[in-house]
């Protein structure tokens, strides 16, 4: 429910003027971002008589939405660090040393005339530097530049649609033209509409960006990358059914598995048994995360939450945060089809975070990669 | 469960820990923590409004370049106008300006990455 929608209903019953202050406390604590984005329109009202309020347009409308954003992201990524922005003005009294300090950038807004221009160019300058930043350390510049981008195209979607044409004649488009980038980003398209590219694609980056290697930058982790993106897009393009694809990724630094449980025959004989013996099996071969997928009906989350249950009891795996109900396009005789997903994350307490200089030699022997 | 009410916040404590002067573990909350869950670290975007610009570059002693058309985009050289300008940061003791040319942009965010300037 949004701010506004509470305010509607809590008005309908009228208040007090003491009811009217508690609910104004109650939206400023909960729904900040939300209150800054509509407070763009007083402050359109303001600047008629205080043109200082420009600015407040301006601001206010960028950090609205981008923390409203990152704030998102958080409901989607497990262990995500939302960063908002702050949007802060160069001031009369600070000195250049001030504004300039620690080699600082200082960003040049326009009237709120062109705020979508602000707009644009802001956000695009907080993603690069700030989404995922532990994990871009690990990756590939092209890698980056089109994870970026399609960041971005999924901001300006749910945050502020009228923008998306600005974005895409001046930052979309040109980088359509370059091979590789473009060819990313169309895969992370296919991700996206199974619903995974979050739940699943930056959930991994993320846990990749919490480990450690002695070697910072390593040319294996981004060709795994590269192979786990193909990974995650056959998966995606599969047919309801399929089940001849690889269901795990077993790189190096990507161990994961995908676990569909959808047939109704063996949900209905309620035996949990054989799936917490393959999530054994998986374990056993280093496996560190299972994304448990299925449809939403409350049969099947029934079904997910006993096997989710059961593991969790034996002490295999744990359950990694809450699980997550989304929408899924999946290909349904050769058209995608919506279907209402549900998908929980089961996580090895005990997967690896710091890969030292000896247990990367240890496994990156070529025997390893012949039998993952 | 009183102590840990986030669920994974548990973990989060094992995943902050540094390993010797690696700092890429302690990286994960390195700005000022969150005090409620509904709050978020927030990166500052130090900004200039048109209102300001001129005033700004005058402070900085290069508005007048800036009118004569002398200022030239640290990337590709293009002539810095008021239309076109995008950024401005110190580099080696000298102001380097960017004009609004994707490339140029994406050529700051790249630096911005590298940490070779900062928000």
């Amino acid at each position: 429910m949004s701010a506004l929608d509470i305010f509607i209903a809590v008005l309908k019953y009228g208040l007090s003027p003491v009811g009217f202050i508690i609910l104004g406390i109650f939206l400023a604590l909960h729904y900040q971002e939300e209150i800054q984005k509509w407070s763009v329109l007083f402050w359109k009202f303001v600047r008629f008589f205080w043109k200082k309020a420009e600015k407040k347009i301006v601001s206010n409308d960028i950090e609205g939405r981008v923390n409203e954003f990152t704030k998102s992201l958080k409901k989607e990524v497990t262990n995500f660090e939302p960063v908002g922005v702050q949007v802060q003005w160069v001031e009369e009294g600070e000195s250049p040393s001030e504004f300039f300090s620690n080699g600082r950038l200082i960003i040049r807004m326009r009237e709120h005339r062109d705020q979508n221009k602000n707009f644009v160019y802001a956000s695009m300058v907080f993603v690069s530097k700030v989404v995922l930043m532990k994990a871009k350390k690990y990756i590939s510049k092209t890698q980056k530049e089109s994870i970026d981008l399609f960041i971005g195209k999924k901001l300006f979607e749910r945050e502020k649609p009228q923008v998306i044409d600005r974005f895409f004649e001046d930052f979309f488009s040109p980088k359509m033209e370059s091979g590789r980038v473009a060819e990313l980003v169309e895969k992370y398209n296919i991700i996206d509409k199974a619903g995974l590219f979050f739940p699943l694609l930056v959930q991994e980056l993320t846990f990749l960006g919490e480990k450690v290697f002695w070697r910072r930058r390593n040319d294996r982790i981004i060709s795994e990358f590269a192979n786990f993106i193909d990974f995650l897009e056959d998966y995606a393009s599969r047919e309801i059914g399929e089940e001849e694809l690889p269901k795990n990724f077993e790189g190096i630094y990507y161990r994961c598995g995908i676990m569909i449980i959808a047939r109704a025959y063996k949900r209905e004989l309620g035996d949990v048994g054989p799936y917490t013996k393959y999530i054994s099996g998986l374990i056993e071969r280093r496996i560190d995360n299972i994304y448990i997928i299925g449809p939403a009906h409350k049969t099947n989350v029934g079904f997910i939450n006993q096997i989710v249950g059961k593991v969790e009891q034996e002490g295999i795996l744990e359950r990694y945060a809450e699980s997550r109900r989304y929408k899924a396009e999946i290909m349904f005789g050769g058209k995608r089809r919506a279907i209402d997903s549900y998908l929980v994350l089961l996580r090895n307490p005990n997967a690896v975070k710091y890969f030292d200089k000896e247990y990367e030699k240890e496994f990156i022997q070529p025997s390893f990669l012949e039998n993952s | 469960m009183l102590e840990w009410p986030i669920r994974r916040a548990w973990r989060a404590r094992v995943a902050l820990a540094t390993v010797g002067s690696n700092p890429t573990l302690s990286a994960g909350r390195n700005k000022k923590q969150a005090s409620t869950r509904n709050e978020v670290n927030k990166e500052v975007i130090k900004a200039v409004h048109d209102q300001d610009v001129e005033k700004l570059f005058e402070r900085l002693g290069i508005l007048r370049k800036l009118k004569e058309g002398k200022l030239k985009c640290k990337f590709c050289k293009a002539t810095i106008t008021s239309e076109n300008l995008h950024s401005l940061f110190p580099q080696s003791g000298a102001i380097k300006v960017v004009c609004d040319k994707i490339e140029c942009v994406k050529e700051l965010s790249n630096l911005l990455r590298e940490g070779k300037i900062s928000l």
